[in-house]
Formats: C-alpha cells, structure tokens, sequence
C-alpha cells in the first residue's frame, strides 16, 4: 500500500531520500500550475517550482503531520509566488506593455468565435490566456491568487482561505473585487 | 425595474434572475463578460513537469542540505524524551531529599537549649552527633 504524505515527510526527516523524491512527485502538478497561472512565466516555472520544493524540504520539521500535507505546501507556493512577484515586478511591467495591433485583432477574433459558440484553435487560445495574464497583472497580488485560485484551479473557497491564511469571507470579497475589475476591463476592450 | 444584478458575486449553482437578464442591457453586457471570462480562465495551458524533474529536486534538496540542521533535528527528536526524564528524575529527587532534611530546631531540642534562629543557624549535624557520643563515652569508662 502506498504511503501516505505524513509517512513520507518522517521518511525524509529520517534521511530517506526517496521519500521526499515521492512528495515532490506526487505534488509537482499542483506546484507547477500555481506558479505558471500565477506568474505567467513558462520559462521560470521549473526553477521557481524547485525553490518551492527545497524550501519545504528546509522546512519540514515544522509541518504538522496532523493536517494535510497539500495545504502546508500549497502555502509555501503561494507564498513563494508572492516572493517572486514582488522580485520581478520591475521585469514584469515590461513585458506587459500595449497590446500589439495583430493581437488586438486577434483577440476580436476570439470573441466573435466565443459569441457564434466555436472553438478557437491553438495559438487563439494561447492569445487569450495571454491577455488574461495581462489583466491579472493590474489586481493587488492576493486578488489575484485568490482570482487563479478560484476560476484557474478550481479549489472551494475555504481552501484558499487556508492557503492564504486568511477567513473564507475576505477571500470572497478579494474574489468579487478580482471579477468585478476584469469584467470591467473586458468591457472597455468592448 | 429592479436594481442590478451584481454578475460578479455569482456563483456556479446559484440562482440567476433571467427574466431581469431580459429587460436589462447593463446586466445582459456584463452576464456575457461574466461568461467570456469565465472561459478565458478555462484556456490555462497545463505546464507539464521535466520527466526527472523529482528526482532532480529530491538529490539537490539532499547534497544542499545542511548536514548540522538535519542531525541536530534527529538527535533532538531522539533525545529530548530522555533528557526530559532525566530532569524530572532529578527533580524529584531534588524534592525528596529537602522533604527528609529534619528541621535543625529538633537538634536544638536534643541537646537542650532554647530554640531559637541564633542558636539554630549555628548548630551542625556533626555537633550534635558529638554532643550525643559525650555521655556514652564518659558512662563506658566508669564501667570499666
């Protein structure tokens, strides 16, 4: 029978290596998909995920082994993205900079296609999601954890109020406030 | 008609009032950006994994951990249930040997003089084993 996360972590607090190589594989997709849907950064999601994965190797003496593994460490990825975001914010205003003409007629594209019910092909999509990224850049960093969290991962509310360590009232209000902006945005656009 | 729907509080599964959706253009805009956002959220690309990417994590995690921090964690986790009863064998025992110290005013009583914090600071356990051989002694020789 396989062992449980609790297992593993004692495992690996015992010098078992293999133990903490099972952790890491049994989570990576969770780490992944946080960091790139938070961040937006495809090219930096492994080493960010790996820093994720060291700091709670680090810190594992500390983890309660009475509650669940997945949300100590989604904790500790949460709060890594905010590391990095707050790093990289220089960086990042420069990449998002005024949508490119091609890409704006793209993106029309893309809403005729939603409104006639058909489906976008690859790079569409791609343009899309990037334009999300884009508008997800103007909200407050828990507003958007909250936003990607909620609508990109699909966790229950009180999830994410655990992983934010924070009640499951203010993450709906940061999720109403998140929606609210973006559909604002979406109007603009027209 | 009726104030507007705030499209952004809703929830899958909640009630939606369309007949007001209908009637009113503002909210009937904003439930279709509602959806149009709800689906761009749904076009998040799966970032996949390098194949050893666990692998590779796990050995950096093992040769760049500090070997002092994991030993001290292990020896603590061992040792500290035995230092823990050492000390309270130790206190304990502290206690039991304070409870068995006879108090010195009884010495004082022995001997016969008068109680008090004088008399008693200076009086010593040899002192009264002394004071009580003397008569022994002294009876032993008109004995003999």
């Amino acid at each position: 029978m396989a062992k449980t996360d609790p297992e593993l972590v004692a495992d690996a607090l015992d010098g078992d290596p293999k133990g903490f190589e099972e952790l890491v594989r049994r989570h990576q997709s969770l780490v992944f998909r946080i960091v790139y849907h938070y961040l937006g950064r495809r090219n930096e999601v492994e080493d960010i995920a790996q820093e994720v994965f060291l700091k709670v190797f680090r810190s594992m003496g500390q983890y309660d082994r009475r509650r669940p593994f997945k949300a100590w460490l989604s904790r500790i990825a949460v709060n890594s993205c905010f590391d990095e975001l707050r790093k990289s914010r220089v960086r990042k205003e420069r990449l998002f900079s005024q949508l490119a003409e091609e890409e704006q007629s793209r993106l029309e594209t893309c809403y005729a296609k939603f409104r006639g019910g058909q489906g976008l092909d690859e790079a569409e999509a791609e343009s899309l999601w990037q334009w999300l990224q884009r508008q997800l850049q103007e909200l407050s960093e828990k507003d958007r954890m909250v936003f990607v969290l909620r609508e990109v991962e699909g966790w229950d509310y009180s999830a994410i109020a655990e992983s934010l360590d924070t009640s499951e009232l203010a993450i709906r209000v940061r999720m109403s406030r998140a929606r609210k902006l973006l559909i604002e945005a979406l109007e603009k656009r027209g | 008609m009726k104030d507007h729907i705030p499209i952004w509080e809703w929830e899958p599964g909640d009630p939606l009032d369309e007949a007001h959706l209908e009637q009113c253009p503002q909210c009937r805009r904003q439930w279709e950006s509602r959806r149009y956002l709800d689906f761009q959220a749904s076009l998040a690309p799966e970032p996949d994994p390098a194949p050893f990417f666990a692998s590779r994590v796990a050995h950096r995690a093992v040769s760049e951990a500090t070997p002092i921090w994991l030993w001290l964690e292990k020896v603590a986790r061992k040792t500290i249930p035995v230092f823990a009863t050492l000390a309270l064998i130790a206190v304990l025992g502290l206690l039991l040997s304070n409870s068995r110290q006879p108090e010195p005013v009884e010495y004082a009583e022995l001997l016969g003089e008068p109680a008090g914090p004088a008399g008693v600071e200076e009086l010593t356990l040899d002192d009264v084993i002394y004071s009580l051989s003397l008569p022994l002694e002294e009876s032993s020789g008109e004995n003999q």
